[in-house]
């Protein structure tokens, strides 16, 4: 499993077109993947950020906080898979990256 | 806002200057530091429909495109949904009411899954000479995106308005490729907003430009 193209995506910042696209890349890891729930929510993620900010004036300030919140727990849970962390590390990451995104669009 | 005067002097119309006035009005044009979709930076945003949605936007940019369209020959004028939708509906209003009546049409992001498979709905009749409109140009993809559906239909596109060009290589790109391009207002790089030049048809004149 090539974790590669995603994280070059989450470095290149949070905006529409790339929130798609690495939404996209999430949704092709998680069908090829034995254990497809991480990749499924940060799919879910990435596709929600996106279609809020749709058609919004998306204000920088809003932006980076955004990335600044989920950047890091999107990066730690990308290492965890890719290092082949046990499960319970897994999904504690999953769920910390859930818990970040419901947080900041709980409106 | 301030109108200053500027020495580069531009006629343009009282109608135009309305549109800008409401763009700010209606909230379709911020000012301030925006995130855009394809991940550039920008000091202001155009939110389109809420200027061609509402009642005075939408009957002064049916206007201003119907005179925009004077002396082109054109059969048809259509464009992308959404953007378009509200401005060719304008626009078809005012023709009739100005018995000029210009046929529409309204071109899809993707072919009609179901029945009939359109990607170009309402009066568009293969080989006529269209005009292309649409809210916002950035890159231009999505008037590029309505111009190949017409030309595949084999139309001829006579003429391009959009509202607002953001000057982000879309309107460049256009006129590159010959197409005669023409956006109501200007929203240069500097965040500077001016009215482009504007024919002068109707109402009453102007010369000046247009500072935030």
């Amino acid at each position: 499993m090539n974790l590669k193209p995603l994280r070059e995506r989450l470095e290149q910042g949070f905006y529409i077109n790339n929130l798609y696209e690495m939404s996209r890349l999430c949704k092709a890891l998680a069908l090829e993947s034995n254990s497809p729930a991480p990749f499924f929510i940060m799919q879910k993620v990435f596709s929600g950020i996106a279609d809020y900010w749709d058609e919004k004036p998306v204000i920088v300030e809003e932006a980076k906080l955004v990335q600044v919140e989920l950047a890091k727990s999107l990066r730690e849970l990308i290492d965890a898979i890719e290092n082949s962390a046990t499960d319970e590390q897994v999904m504690n990451l999953t769920n910390k990256v859930a818990s970040s995104y419901l947080f900041l669009f709980r409106e | 806002m301030i109108i200053s005067y500027s020495l580069e002097l531009k006629v343009i119309t009282e109608r135009t200057l309305r549109i800008l006035e409401l763009a700010h009005e209606t909230g379709a044009l911020l000012h301030g530091e925006f995130t855009l979709s394809s991940g550039k930076k920008s000091d202001h945003y155009f939110e389109g429909k809420r200027l061609t949605l509402h009642p005075e936007g939408a009957y002064l940019i049916g206007k201003e495109v119907l005179d925009r369209l004077e002396g082109t020959g054109i059969d048809a004028v259509g464009g992308l949904v959404m953007g378009a939708f509200p401005i060719i509906t304008a626009v078809a209003v005012e023709s009739f009411q100005e018995g000029r009546a210009i046929p529409t049409f309204i071109v899809r992001e993707q072919p009609k899954e179901h029945g009939t498979r359109r990607k170009i709905e309402g009066h568009l009749k293969k080989g006529s000479k269209v005009a292309i409109v649409d809210d916002v140009i950035t890159t231009g993809g999505s008037v590029l995106k309505a111009i190949k559906a017409v030309e595949e239909e084999g139309c001829k596109v006579e003429k391009v308005i959009v509202i607002v060009d953001r000057n982000e290589g879309g309107s460049e790109l256009l006129k590159n490729e010959g197409y005669n391009f023409e956006a109501i207002i200007n929203l240069p790089p500097s965040g500077e907003a001016s009215i482009s030049e504007s024919k002068t048809v109707k109402g009453e004149t102007r010369a000046g430009i247009l500072h935030k």
